[in-house]
């Protein structure tokens, strides 16, 4: 379990002064459950997990893994492991030097270090120089290494970056199956598609406050909740008739329009009321990606510039609403920086 | 007392917070205790394995090696050569009980420059760290700093404590047969002999610690290598050269007095008389203090320093 509390980073160094990465924040990855910790770029989640292994020190409050701090514990390799740099090793050591030498600081056995080569895919190249290693390799020798001690906590910071498809499938197995043993897992990635698959629980950290604090299905909700596509050629009388004051309807077209408020069964009972004749009915959820970037739309510090389109919007089928004036894809709850970027993502997190 | 608040006392894993069913029980992962944790011993074994897979400190050890046999080659030959002097001019060539040191001592005098070679080693086994990362991951399997600092200068002192005796040996090998020869070979069982090899080996020894504190204060090679070398060469030199131009500076006497080549110097030469009157024990304590300092303020930093 990682509990922390009233925790507090502030990097003095800099020009711009003081800098507080992370702001009283107090939270508790509990075991058993993969808790995925989501933030923009500057958010504060890698410097928490650093105050979590003890490399840095707070500037106030406390965070424990496993009831003490990191560096109390009498057997740290085996209370927690982590992921948290891929390029934390000796360029010229092999990876199996690499495991050895961490396996030796707790008498850990050259037994388990293979276990944990043949367990990362790396036997192949165990005997090779680290500076050989492609990034993938590398993600692979420090979950080696985070797992050497077959430990209770597991932090994990951004573990599928360079990895192949196999590489992210086995990382999100792993990751579950970790949970399933009754372990800690805490798990940063900016890859919703993997944490909408991996994790049960969420901490979304912006300008190193929390953000949400609560189970997945349950921010995935709170942030958009669920919304209903209608194509019917009786549209603009169903439009009419369900409109109430807690019902958003957006037009896509003539035929098909997009509800927000009501569940499918109340809309299609609505339309026999009026005998519309329906052509689809279908419950869209929020993505989880979408919900994130509403909810972290005020705390992104470092924003891109966005895309130009090489087409006016208007070219592309429904990109107006009746009203001309929301884009399709774009529910009005939904008014995140990124718009251009995730339009096209629309269904793919589901 | 309420419904909930008596099923708490009868069930302490009971969720009584909004009198509702309890959470669903989770698994834990128990770690198991009897399981071996960190000590001394092992973060010593862990550091020196550190040391002996840098290919770096093993360039440097044989580099060393090198520079102090070609310097006791280069001994043997000046010493065959006064030798010739001896028997062509024996008035103006040196006693033989001088001959005699020198035939042990000129040799040694090559330890002075492989020093560099041995402080870098001292230096790279913390830099390398930080300058690869891989501190991050030494210290997620050790975040007791002071345990880990103290394991690493451990480790140093004995690889340096190895390689020294080995750098030793090896003159050894090429200035006792060679004055051997020449009748001059040292009495390996004279306490004078001894105190010689003793003396230069601590002096190594201890000037790769500096290098080694060095390294943890400035967290950079280059930075560790150059300050050491301004420790050990440039600063006796300049010294020298100032205390020529205003010799009658105490300041500078007092500096050139304590720095560490010339606490080296005092250190490894038997007799006190030769050694600008500073006894073996002072100059020793001179460059523990001279350590102490760097490896000391280097502890301190490393464990306040955010990785």
């Amino acid at each position: 379990m990682i509990t922390a509390e009233a925790l507090t980073k502030v990097y003095r160094a800099g020009r711009s002064g003081p800098h507080r990465a992370v702001d009283a924040i107090s939270f508790t990855a509990e075991p058993g459950r993969v808790t995925g910790f989501l933030g923009p770029n500057g958010a504060g989640k890698t410097t928490t997990m650093r105050l979590a292994m003890g490399l840095d020190r707070p500037t106030s409050g406390s965070i424990t893994v496993n009831g003490l701090p990191v560096g109390r514990h009498a057997a740290p390799l085996r209370q927690v492991g982590a992921v948290l740099d891929a390029g934390a090793t000796h360029p010229g050591r092999t990876g199996r030097q690499h495991l050895r030498v961490l396996a030796s600081t707790h008498g850990i056995a050259r037994r388990r270090v293979d276990e944990v080569i043949e367990m990362t895919g790396l036997g192949s190249v165990a005997d090779r120089r680290v500076k050989g290693y492609s990034l993938g390799m590398n993600q692979r020798l420090g979950i080696g290494a985070a797992l050497l001690g077959d430990p209770a906590t597991l932090i994990f910071d951004e573990p599928v970056n360079g990895l192949d498809p196999e590489g992210v499938r086995w990382v999100r197995q792993l990751a579950r199956q970790l949970a399933a043993e009754g372990r800690t897992v805490l798990l940063s990635s900016h890859l919703m598609s993997e944490m909408s698959q991996t994790a049960d629980h969420l901490i979304v950290l912006g300008r190193g406050r929390i953000l949400a604090d609560m189970p997945l299905a349950d921010f995935i909700d709170a942030a958009g909740g669920t919304r209903v596509l209608v194509r019917s050629e009786d549209a603009t009388e169903l439009m009419t008739a369900l409109s109430a004051e807690d019902v958003t309807v957006t037009a896509h077209d003539a035929e098909t329009f997009e509800v927000v408020g009501l569940d499918a069964r109340t809309i299609g009972r609505r339309a026999r009321e009026i005998s519309a004749a329906l052509h689809e009915l279908t419950p869209l959820r929020t993505s989880l990606e979408e919900s994130y970037l509403r909810l972290t739309h005020d705390a992104v510090e470092h924003r891109s510039g966005g895309l130009t389109p090489s087409k006016p919007a208007a070219a592309s089928p429904g990109a107006t609403n009746a009203a001309g004036t929301v884009p399709a894809l774009t529910s009005p709850a939904l008014t995140g920086p990124a718009t251009a970027d995730r339009t096209a993502e629309q269904d793919g997190e589901h | 007392m309420t419904p909930e608040t008596s099923a708490a006392a009868q069930n302490p894993r009971l969720n009584t917070a909004n009198g509702t069913a309890p959470r669903p029980t989770r698994r834990q992962h128990d770690v198991d205790p009897t399981l071996k944790g960190l000590s001394l011993l092992r973060v010593l074994s862990s550091e020196l394995q550190k040391i002996l897979t840098m290919r770096a400190a093993w360039w440097l050890g044989v580099g060393a090696l090198l520079l102090v046999l070609l310097f006791a080659w280069i001994s043997a030959i000046s010493l065959s050569s006064m030798l010739r002097w001896q028997q062509e001019d024996p008035l103006s060539a040196p006693p033989e009980r001088v001959m005699r040191d020198m035939a042990l001592e000129t040799p040694l005098t090559g330890l002075a420059f492989a020093a560099i070679l041995v402080g870098c080693i001292g230096v790279i086994a913390i830099t390398s760290e930080h300058a690869t990362g891989s501190l991050r991951s030494s210290l997620a399997a050790v975040p007791r700093r002071t345990l880990l600092y103290t394991a690493k200068g451990l480790a140093v002192a004995l690889v340096l404590g190895v390689l020294t005796a080995v750098l030793i040996l090896g003159i050894l090998l090429i200035a006792v047969p060679t004055a051997a020869t020449h009748g001059l070979a040292p009495d390996l069982t004279a306490g004078e002999t001894w105190h010689r090899l003793i003396t230069h080996w601590v002096g190594v020894v201890l000037a790769g610690l500096i290098g080694f504190g060095l390294g943890a204060v400035l967290r950079s090679t280059a930075g560790g290598i150059v300050t050491l070398a301004i420790l050990l060469f440039v600063l006796p030199m300049s010294l020298e050269i100032l205390l020529a131009m205003a010799g009658d500076s105490a300041l500078i006497e007092t500096l050139h007095r304590w720095q560490f080549a010339n606490l080296m110097t005092s250190f490894t030469v038997p007799d006190p008389q030769l050694s600008d009157q500073m006894s073996t024990l002072t100059a020793g304590l001179g460059m523990v203090a001279w350590t102490a300092a760097a490896t000391v303020a280097g502890g301190l930093l490393f464990r306040r320093r955010d990785a």
